[in-house]
C-alpha cells in the first residue's frame, strides 16, 4: 500500500464508524488531507491525542481508494493551551473551520504557516484569553487567509466611482461587500441602507494596514499588535472583514455560532451580570444567505 | 441489481442506520430473510416497543421506560452529586464500575463549534434546572477528553459559577497497564497536571 508522510495540523476531527475518526489535516504546504484513523476513539491508541484538532504532528498516511488513512503519527506541537478555556477553543474552531474553506486539493504556500502562527498567537499568555487579543487575532487570521486566497478587498479606490474613499475634506464612506472594497460617502448615500457597511478613517486605516502585505514586514498579527485601535474601529473592522468573508465563501462559519455566544457571556459578566442570560448575538456575521460552510 | 419491492425496501431502511453501508445492508436484509417468520417479528416488535415505550427521563434526560429513571428514583443514592455525561452510553460505563453511587445528567452531545452545535442544542438548560432547585454540592463533568467534551466541561464550568456549585472534572492520564514510555505527549502532560499524592 502506498503512504507518504506530512507535516501537518489538525483542523477537524469527528467521530467514525464504530471506534475511529474522520480528521482534515492541513499540511505545511497548505493541502487539505482527510483521513480515517482506525480505532482512535479507544483510549489505548496510539493515534488518539495526536488526532485531536489543533495538534502539528508528523503523519504518515496510507493512500486508500476514497480516504486516505492514517498509519502513525507524531506530535510536534499539540497546543495544549488551547484546550485551556472556551474562548480559545472557539477562537481555534473559527479558525480551522476558515482555514479548511480556504485549502484544497492543491498546495497553497503559506496557508499552513499562517494557521500555526494564529494558534501560537491564541495559545500564548496565561489566564482566560482576552476578548481584544482574541479579536484581533482573528482579524489578522482572516486578512492573511483572504490575501493568501487572492481575495485582497480594494481599500484605495471607491468600488462604484473609482475616487479615493476619504481624505482631502471629504468624509469615510463605507464597505461594499457585494463589490469587495471600500465606497465614499456619495456613493454610500446612493448604493441604499443596509448594503454599505460603516467604516470610518480609523478602521480604512487598519485594514489597510492588515493587507499591507509581505513589504510591512512582521506578520499581520504583528502589524495589529503594534496599534492602537478603538473600540468603534475594531468592531467596523471585524464587521467589514467578516462580510467579505462571507461574500467570499458564500457561507457563514458554523463555529462563529459558538464565539458570539461566548462573546456574549463574557461580556455580560464583564458588565456585572452572571453571563448566564446569552443570546445569539455578538459580532456581525457575513451576510451569506444562512448557508454554513460543510 | 434491482430486488424485488419488500427486500429493497428493507434495505434501504437498513441502510440509514448507522454504519451500515450498503453491503452491509444487503447481507443483513438477507439473513433476516434466512431466518424463521417469528425471529424477524420480535425483531421488529422490539425495534417498535423501544421506539414507542422508551423516553427521556424527566430528570436527568437518560433514556427509561418509566417518567423517571431507576436511578433518579433510588433513594439510596446520593442526590448532592450529579455526573454529567454525553450520552447514555456512559451512564452504562460508569455503572459498571460500581463506584459512583450519586444522579447522572445525561446531554445527549456535546457542544462542538466546528459542528455547529452550541449550548441550546443539548440539555443544559435542563441541567441548570437541577441545579437552581437546589441540594446539589457537586457536579461531576465527565465529557468526553477530546476538543468537544472540553469546550462543553469549560462552559458548563462558567456557566455554572454564579451557582455556587463544585465543580470537578474526571482525571486524565495514562491508561491501565500501558507502557508509559508509548504515551504521547498530550496525555503525559495531562498525567503530569492530574498527579496526586500518595
Amino acid at each position: 500500500m502506498a503512504t507518504y508522510k506530512a507535516e501537518a495540523l489538525v483542523l477537524d476531527s469527528r467521530p467514525f464508524g464504530e471506534a475511529d475518526r474522520l480528521v482534515a489535516l492541513l499540511a505545511m504546504d497548505g493541502r487539505r488531507i482527510r483521513a480515517v484513523a482506525r480505532g482512535a476513539r479507544r483510549p489505548e491508541s496510539r493515534l488518539a491525542a495526536a488526532v485531536q484538532p489543533f495538534v502539528l504532528g508528523r503523519y504518515l498516511l496510507w493512500r486508500g481508494r476514497s480516504l486516505d488513512g492514517v498509519s502513525q503519527a507524531e506530535i510536534v506541537e499539540p497546543f495544549v493551551r488551547l484546550r485551556a478555556d472556551g474562548p480559545r477553543i472557539a477562537a481555534a474552531s473559527y479558525v480551522a473551520e476558515l482555514a479548511l474553506a480556504f485549502a484544497g486539493d492543491d498546495e497553497s504556500p503559506g496557508l499552513g504557516p499562517l494557521v500555526c502562527l494564529a494558534f501560537r498567537e491564541l495559545a500564548s499568555g496565561d489566564g482566560e484569553l482576552p476578548a481584544e487579543r482574541r479579536d484581533r487575532v482573528l482579524c489578522a487570521t482572516e486578512a492573511g487567509l483572504l490575501s493568501a486566497a487572492g481575495y485582497r478587498p480594494n481599500l484605495e479606490a471607491c468600488v462604484v466611482c473609482g475616487r479615493a474613499p476619504a481624505g482631502e475634506g471629504r468624509p469615510a464612506g463605507g464597505f461594499l461587500p457585494s463589490e469587495g472594497g471600500v465606497v465614499c460617502a456619495d456613493c454610500q448615500a446612493r448604493a441604499g441602507e443596509g448594503t454599505v457597511l460603516a467604516l470610518g478613517g480609523e478602521a480604512l486605516a487598519v485594514l489597510r494596514r492588515l493587507f499591507a502585505g509581505e513589504e510591512a514586514g512582521a506578520s499581520p498579527f504583528a502589524r495589529l499588535a503594534r496599534l492602537r485601535i478603538s473600540p468603534r474601529a475594531q468592531a467596523e473592522v471585524e464587521a467589514a472583514l467578516r462580510a467579505h468573508l462571507g461574500y467570499v465563501l458564500q457561507a457563514t462559519p458554523k463555529s462563529a455560532a459558538f464565539l458570539d455566544i461566548l462573546s456574549a457571556s463574557g461580556k455580560a459578566r464583564r458588565e456585572g451580570g452572571d453571563g448566564l442570560g446569552r443570546a445569539r448575538e455578538g459580532r456581525p456575521r457575513p451576510p451569506a444567505d444562512g448557508r454554513e460552510l460543510p | 441489481m434491482a430486488f424485488p419491492g419488500p427486500i429493497a425496501r428493507l434495505i434501504e431502511e437498513l441502510n440509514r442506520l448507522p454504519g451500515v453501508g450498503p453491503k452491509s445492508a444487503q447481507r443483513l436484509a438477507f439473513h433476516l430473510l434466512g431466518r424463521p417468520a417469528e425471529e424477524a417479528r420480535r425483531l421488529a416488535e422490539a425495534i417498535l416497543a423501544a421506539r414507542e415505550r422508551v423516553r427521556r427521563c424527566e430528570v436527568c434526560c437518560d433514556w427509561t421506560d418509566a417518567p423517571v429513571c431507576r436511578v433518579c428514583s433510588d433513594p439510596r443514592r446520593d442526590a448532592t452529586k450529579i455526573c454529567v455525561v454525553e450520552s447514555p452510553k456512559d451512564v452504562a460505563a460508569l455503572e459498571r464500575t460500581g463506584r459512583y453511587d450519586g444522579l447522572y445528567h445525561v446531554l445527549h452531545g456535546a457542544i462542538s463549534p466546528l459542528s455547529g452545535v452550541g449550548p441550546g442544542d443539548v440539555t443544559i438548560g435542563r441541567l441548570l434546572e437541577r441545579l437552581r432547585a437546589g441540594g446539589v454540592q457537586e457536579l461531576i463533568l465527565a465529557t468526553d477528553p477530546d476538543v468537544d467534551g472540553e469546550a462543553t466541561a469549560l462552559y458548563l464550568k462558567d456557566v455554572v459559577a454564579p451557582l455556587g456549585v463544585r465543580v470537578t472534572r474526571l482525571a486524565r492520564g495514562l491508561p491501565e497497564g500501558g507502557d508509559l514510555d508509548f504515551a504521547d505527549e498530550l496525555t503525559i502532560a495531562r498525567a503530569l497536571e492530574g498527579r496526586r499524592e500518595l
